[in-house]
């Protein structure tokens, strides 16, 4: 640009560069999110291991090259281990086209390109945002070529671009001294608080005194020591000695630095589960619920193609996951194997893994003298259906079968029946399962044979009874069927739900947290007991378990806490209990 | 005089631009011709469509223009339904393909399969049910012949959907007819290369990119085509025992007769000099052959299902019957129907007599 102010007043390319790069990969974290602390301290490790070799070296060029590269490098570490490679590399590629546009790339000349460096990075946070709203190498490409083109336009018809060069100068100076800012204080501040501390010179150098440090810093962070600084050059085992000390200075603080990182970019995650807040509703003496419900949060599922997903397996204080199953209380020398399914309330979400309806029902067992191997195959989301599933996958590969099955259910399958309803899928004769993703959503819709019609308020009642009834019972049917091929007793279970509760005026605060009125509550009852009924399947109906407790147990929709465990364990240990007797004594 | 440099520099400025703008212009449309030749260039399973296997079979170009015209809705369980289609070739009504059917048949037969049992390669009345339908007509035994085939299934989401017809308003069949392989094959390949997986698990074909994508996050691991084999046969094997078991014991619990037939692919054929052609077509080296040929039988063993094995039955047929990694012409869908009909046959009489 023949007509642009002193270059020296500008930012310089190396800094537009690197705000460019960590614009675009900041875009990119906060999609992916680091995903756990180890990672965050890699990358800051990498961030404060480049502010170091930044001071080392005096070439700016090679520095300002190298913080692309490791900045990368960082970035690679966070996708790896984000499982994210392919998105990564293709925002990390873009970046390098951008960059080569910026500095490396000058069509007329080096300080020329520099000073139209800006006019790309508009292109280049656009790809990021593209990218992240709908991965597509093609868009990604697209705006690494716009911003290219727009780059050869302001070089060779500045007036053109001119306006729009200046706006993003000015927003460039602001994203640049943000990013930069903030690797100031994540980096280089810890760095200079650690070498104030030691007296040690992070860069090498080992400082004689304060004032001697104070006066040669600004030297020592923008790079080695130049001839005719004040202070003597480093030599032989000092220089050595100054090497170590930065290795130990990152080493120790890479970590705290990462995880205070982490905390920045993740704050502390509002408790919400089902759409509700975490209260102290119904946890009154529960202590450890939101250290509980953050485990849970951060419990972790995979996909599965046809049931939905499948447990992680998760090591924590209250919940543990092992070979998928959710950790149940096991007496000594169990002599009965007795498999549970069910969705989230037989898995527990609400409860320690020592509280939940298997470890109730066993504790239970153990107190009347049958020990029982309680095996927790509860996962969120599951109907009856998936579950029969589930067990039928599970009794198929089985080299020992259990001695007897628990299928608890209702609150799923009452919810699957609505959606299905409104969503046009009505052939009672399929079977369907929750949508457990923004995908399948979409899929669930598409799904429907024909667009949903509307229907009138007391069409939609029978229809999602119905719907719910017949899937539930073909549910019930094929695991029976199959049960009884293989000798295994089961019991079916239809669970209490907040609507088919007798209320107390303990559940005030349950109506008001739910904004049901009790009139509500009372329709949506009749309802989900009807489709029981209407399943003709014949299960045992638990849900009136709880019209005596008069305090506070369901905090949902559907889940409980440890008392509302405890009283439905005790009501299905109850009903097992002759089955179980008979069984041991078959042994 | 200054001004001339400036004005002579501008025109070639401008003259380069028109040249660069031209090029791209003539590039695009290149491409976007070439992009539109492939797309109405006729091919299917990654293959195009060329005489080969169809030296007698005029109507194939354009059954497949229709075939492909044809659409599932997503399932989220089952990955897909068939969508009732009404064709000159292709006809699905109420999600199942319109078979040949006898006056007055005696017997239901349901048959459960992927592509190949749904008929790709076959006008409606040369399916392998309808095929099977003809032959038992021709005995004296005629039965309706219902195809619940559909593309990408594997013997396990069949099992399911068996399962499921099961608790309809359905007549309940009198023998249930399962044809499997190659999907169940295709998916132990595509799980041993996406890295370890765990054989207990029950999985079904991945359909659409999303699906591959959910199928890889399930693992973790990004696909690597080069990693394929290894436990291919035991995750195959495993999967398919447990559907064959799931089968076996609904057969069982509501009285139905179940069979099931391990199918033949070309990798499971015995090759001789004239399927030159089709490892050319399929772009197979005989050592790849042999190894897949393995590998597929060892799938079947390992599974202890024991199924009544058809894997060698187009071995003996002369002519190209095979158009891509499984799908035949309508000589290969009336061999294998034939081979199928002399097991059936025994049963169908005695249910006859029963």
């Amino acid at each position: 640009m023949t007509s642009a102010p002193d270059p020296a007043a500008r930012p310089s390319a190396g800094a537009h560069v690197v705000a460019v790069l960590l614009g675009v990969v900041g875009v990119f974290v906060r999609r992916a999110g680091v995903p756990d602390l180890l990672a965050g301290a890699a990358f800051t490790g990498v961030a404060i291991a480049t502010v170091v070799a930044l001071a080392r070296w005096r070439d700016w060029t090679w520095a300002v090259r190298s913080v692309g590269a490791v900045v990368a490098v960082g970035a690679l570490v966070v996708a790896y281990r984000s499982g994210l490679v392919k998105p990564v590399a293709a925002v990390m590629s873009s970046s390098v086209v951008a960059a080569g546009a910026l500095v490396r790339w000058p069509p007329v000349g080096r300080e020329r390109a520099a000073a139209r460096a800006p006019i790309a990075v508009g292109p280049v946070v656009a790809a990021a945002w593209a990218w992240s709203r709908s991965p597509s190498t093609v868009t990604q490409a697209i705006w690494c070529a716009v911003g290219v083109v727009l780059l050869e336009v302001a070089t060779r018809w500045p007036v053109v671009l001119r306006p729009v060069e200046r706006v993003v100068d000015a927003l460039v100076l602001v994203v640049r001294d943000l990013f930069v800012g903030a690797i100031w204080v994540l980096s280089v501040l810890p760095v200079w608080v650690a070498s104030t501390v030691t007296r040690a010179s992070p860069f090498g150098a080992r400082r004689p005194n304060r004032s001697t440090w104070l006066s040669s810093a600004p030297h020592d962070l923008v790079g080695p020591r130049r001839a005719g600084t004040r202070e003597p050059a480093p030599v032989g085992r000092s220089r050595l000695r100054g090497a170590l000390r930065s290795l130990i200075v990152v080493l120790l603080l890479a970590p705290v630095v990462g995880a205070v990182g982490w905390r920045l970019s993740h704050p502390p995650r509002e408790l919400v589960l089902n759409d509700l807040p975490f209260t102290s509703y119904a946890h009154e003496d529960e202590p450890f619920a939101e250290d509980l419900f953050r485990e849970v949060l951060e419990a972790n599922h995979r996909p599965d193609l046809m049931l939905g997903s499948r447990n992680d397996d998760v090591r924590g204080r209250y919940l543990n996951v092992v070979d998928g199953r959710r950790v149940s209380y096991r007496p000594a020398d169990p002599v009965l194997t007795v498999w549970f399914f069910g969705g989230s309330t037989m898995y527990g979400i609400g409860q320690r893994d020592d509280h939940t309806i298997p470890s109730v029902v066993a504790r239970r067992a153990e107190d009347a003298g049958v020990r029982i191997d309680p095996v927790n195959f509860g996962v969120s989301g599951d109907t009856n259906w998936v579950e029969t599933i589930r067990f039928v996958e599970a009794l198929e590969g089985a080299s020992t079968p259990p001695d007897l099955v628990v299928f608890y259910d209702g609150a799923n399958d009452a919810s699957l029946g609505w959606q299905r309803a409104n969503r046009g899928n009505r052939l009672l004769e399929e079977t369907s399962r929750l949508p457990m993703s923004a995908r399948e959503e979409e899929l669930f819709t598409a799904s429907a044979p024909e667009a949903p019609t509307p229907l009138s308020a007391e069409d939609d009642v029978e229809l999602r009874t119905e719907l719910a009834a017949a899937q539930y019972g073909s549910g019930v049917d094929l695991a029976r069927r199959v049960a009884a091929v293989h000798g295994v007793p089961v019991v079916h279970f239809w669970q209490p739900m907040p609507e088919s509760k007798r209320l107390a005026p303990s559940d005030d605060g349950l109506l008001e947290r739910l904004q049901w009125t009790p009139e509500m509550q009372a329709a949506a009852g009749r309802i989900y007991r009807e489709m029981a009924k209407r399943s003709a399947a014949d299960v045992i109906d638990l849900s009136g378990a709880f019209d005596d407790v008069d305090r506070p147990v369901f905090f949902d929709q559907s889940h409980t806490n440890e008392l509302g465990a405890r009283v439905v364990g005790t009501a299905i240990f109850d009903e097992v209990l002759p089955r179980l007797r008979s069984l041991e004594r078959g042994r | 005089v200054r001004v001339r440099p400036r004005t002579r520099r501008s025109r070639r400025l401008i003259g380069a631009a028109v040249v660069v703008l031209t090029l791209a212009l003539v590039v695009w449309f290149t491409a976007r011709r070439g992009g539109d030749d492939e797309t109405t260039a006729l091919e299917y399973s990654g293959f195009p469509v060329t005489s080969y296997a169809h030296d007698g079979e005029p109507w194939f170009p354009a059954y497949i223009a229709e075939l492909q015209r044809s659409v599932h809705r997503p399932d989220l369980v089952l990955g897909a339904r068939n969508v009732d289609v009404a064709g000159r070739y292709v006809n699905v009504r109420e999600s199942r393909r319109v078979s040949d059917e006898p006056d007055a048949p005696v017997l239901t037969v349901w048959f459960f399969g992927g592509s190949t049992m749904f008929g790709v390669g076959q006008r409606d009345e040369h399916t392998i049910p309808s095929e099977v339908a003809r032959l038992a007509a021709a005995a004296g035994i005629p039965i309706r012949a219902v195809n619940f085939g559909i593309s990408a299934d594997v013997n396990w989401t069949e099992t399911l959907r068996f399962a499921e017809e099961l608790r309809s308003s359905l007549p309940k069949p009198d023998l249930v007819v399962f044809y499997d392989g190659a999907n169940d094959m295709s998916l132990g390949w595509q799980r041993a290369a996406d890295g370890p997986s765990d054989p207990s698990e029950s999985i079904r074909m991945p359909v659409s990119d999303a699906d591959r994508a959910d199928f890889e996050a399930a693992r973790g691991v990004v696909a690597d085509e080069e990693a394929a084999g290894g436990s291919a046969a035991e995750l195959t094997a495993r999967q398919y025992a447990r559907g064959v078991d799931l089968a076996r014991d609904l057969g069982r619990s509501y009285g139905i007769d179940v069979v099931h037939f391990w199918q033949p692919t070309p990798q499971s054929k015995d090759l001789t000099a004239g399927d030159d052609g089709l490892l050319e077509r399929l772009d197979l080296s005989r050592e790849d052959h042999d190894a897949q040929r393995r590998t597929y039988a060892e799938a079947r063993e390992a599974s202890g299902a024991d199924p009544i094995d058809l894997s060698a039955a187009l071995d003996d047929v002369g002519v190209p019957v095979f158009f891509d990694f499984s799908h035949t012409n309508e000589l290969g869908a009336a061999t294998v129907a034939a081979a199928m009909y002399e097991h059936l046959a025994p049963r169908l009489r005695s249910h006859l007599t029963g």
